[in-house]
């Protein structure tokens, strides 16, 4: 039941989505084929370099925008879908409730891939350079280069891909949030965007407060710091802890996000 | 018969203020069509919510088929709200897919046979279409499922006279003998030669719940008019 989950998400979100990004890549092409007219070709009036110059700032907002309107979008269709009139087939549908979240989850994550791929890919269109990719590759080889044995290669690897993983449960963490705080605002009879606003500033200062006690415990006490436990001079394993502990917390923070969503929607549905 | 729903001491409110039912109980068996006739605010809504798992009781129990409200119990309840509840950017193609995939019981050549009688286009998306025709949609998608419960709340209502006889026809054509509908309506005129039971509901108490021949040969009045004796203002 899960697979069909995930294809309903795919069907149900990913023709808004697939159609901003596609307008975006077209965008960036645009630049791209004004900025190689500007270079090759001898229109250089005063229209054209207006043209240009506007076309540049429309893509450099959109780039702001794109990413917006993803998010806001995911936002929106959980509310559509779990809260508000969509909610009636999403909650009698024949799946649990965990199931729901899994699915939508795995969607997240395809989206924040899809964002972390297309922004920098439609950069280098525009400016028709790839050469930020080549030099990305580069530092990487580099690193592996300077390893002495292939378990230090393997450990540089490892925090490229850890590091991929950490920013985007990270953001899924961040999107979740927006989801539980919505979802308890919706358990209320009345106010529900308010109680939602509210929720969302109790969790932001609940984090907060987690997020000062171990900086405090970590800077002043030592009882955090990695480098106590790792029994390691070698940065990049320092570096994977590191990276191990900051996706393990995100994924908890998920965790608890998702399980708040779920309890109110079993227990504490409110549909408007 | 055996009880296809049983609902015993439910307690259900909104907030500490607004108590809906302080002790509802009621046992409905396979193979009606019962009417849950109410005045508004009377709970009917909130009754078919409660059975199709939208909400849930602060105590009491529910019982569908022998099982507490969950994911085996949304497998056998088809359920129609009283609002258009599909997402507007999806094929009616996707809605079918879709409940082919979600439930076990749906018919999909039984769905597309009732779409080609109405004239709708599989590949037309939802919002293209008339408010009527949405809801006929929806309709189709909830009939074409061989459920033992369908919970129908206002299929008539907002609609033009003539939809409403192909409402009814539709309902009455397509379920299974076996399985039970509870329709929610204040349109009872247009409903009540259909009915086998009828449920009265007011301020979340059942005020009476009689087979619907017993009832009008008891009374002598049609069960329109012991609604508006009933409910008089």
């Amino acid at each position: 039941m899960l697979g069909k989950l995930i294809k309903n998400e795919f069907i149900n979100r990913g023709k808004r989505a697939a159609s901003i990004i596609i307008a975006f890549l077209c965008l960036s092409l645009v630049v791209a084929l004004m900025g190689a007219i500007n270079e090759y070709t001898y229109i250089k009036n005063d229209f054209f370099r207006f043209s240009y110059m506007l076309i540049i700032v429309i893509f450099s907002i959109s780039e702001v925008v794109v990413v917006s309107a993803l998010l806001i979008g995911a936002l929106q269709d959980f509310g559509q879908r779990f809260f508000k009139d969509q909610g009636y087939l999403t909650h009698t549908l024949q799946v649990k409730v965990s199931s729901l979240m899994l699915a939508r989850m795995v969607f997240d994550l395809v989206l924040f891939v899809a964002i972390a791929i297309i922004i920098p890919l439609s950069i280098c269109i525009a400016v028709r350079d790839f050469s930020a990719v080549s030099d990305l590759f580069d530092s990487i080889r580099f690193s592996l280069e300077r390893s002495d044995s292939g378990l230090e290669a393997s450990i540089v690897i490892v925090d490229v891909i850890l590091t991929f993983v950490a920013i985007l449960i990270y953001a899924l963490s961040g999107l979740w949030m927006f989801n539980a705080s919505y979802a308890i605002g919706h358990a209320f009879n009345n106010a529900k965007r308010l109680m939602s606003v509210v929720a969302f500033c109790v969790i932001g200062i609940i984090n907060w407060i987690i997020t000062y006690i171990v900086g405090y415990l970590t800077l002043e006490k030592n009882i955090f710091d990695i480098k106590l436990f790792v029994e390691s001079t070698n940065d990049d394993v320092v570096a994977m802890v590191f990276l191990i502990v900051i996706i393990a917390v995100s994924a908890i923070s998920v965790a608890i996000y998702a399980f708040i969503t779920s309890y109110v929607c079993k227990k504490r549905l409110n549909l408007e | 018969m055996s009880d296809l729903v049983q609902i015993e001491h439910v307690i259900k409110h909104y907030g500490m203020n607004k108590i809906i039912f302080q002790d509802l109980n009621l046992n409905i068996v396979s193979g009606k069509i019962i009417g849950l006739l109410g005045p508004n605010g009377s709970g009917k809504t909130t009754l078919i919510k409660l059975l199709s798992g939208l909400l849930s009781p602060a105590q009491g129990t529910i019982l569908i088929d022998g099982k507490a409200i969950g994911p085996e119990t949304k497998a056998v309840v088809s359920y129609l709200p009283e609002r258009t509840y599909f997402n507007e950017s999806l094929k009616v193609r996707n809605l079918v897919n879709m409940f082919k995939d979600f439930y076990a019981d749906f018919d999909e050549e039984r769905a597309y046979k009732m779409m080609s009688l109405l004239n709708i286009d599989p590949e037309i998306v939802l919002k293209k279409l008339s408010k009527g025709n949405k809801e006929k949609v929806q309709l189709i998608m909830v009939m074409s499922r061989r459920a033992k419960l369908y919970l129908l709340d206002e299929p008539i209502a907002g609609v033009d006279p003539a939809a409403r006889d192909y409402i009814l026809n539709t309902i009455l054509t397509n379920y299974d003998p076996n399985a039970s509908i509870i329709l929610s309506t204040h349109l009872i005129y247009d409903i009540e030669n259909i009915l086998d039971e009828i449920i009265f509901l007011k301020n979340g108490e059942i005020v009476c719940h009689k087979d619907a021949d017993e009832l009008r040969a008891e009374k002598g009045m049609s069960v329109d008019e012991i609604f508006r004796e009933v409910f008089r203002c």
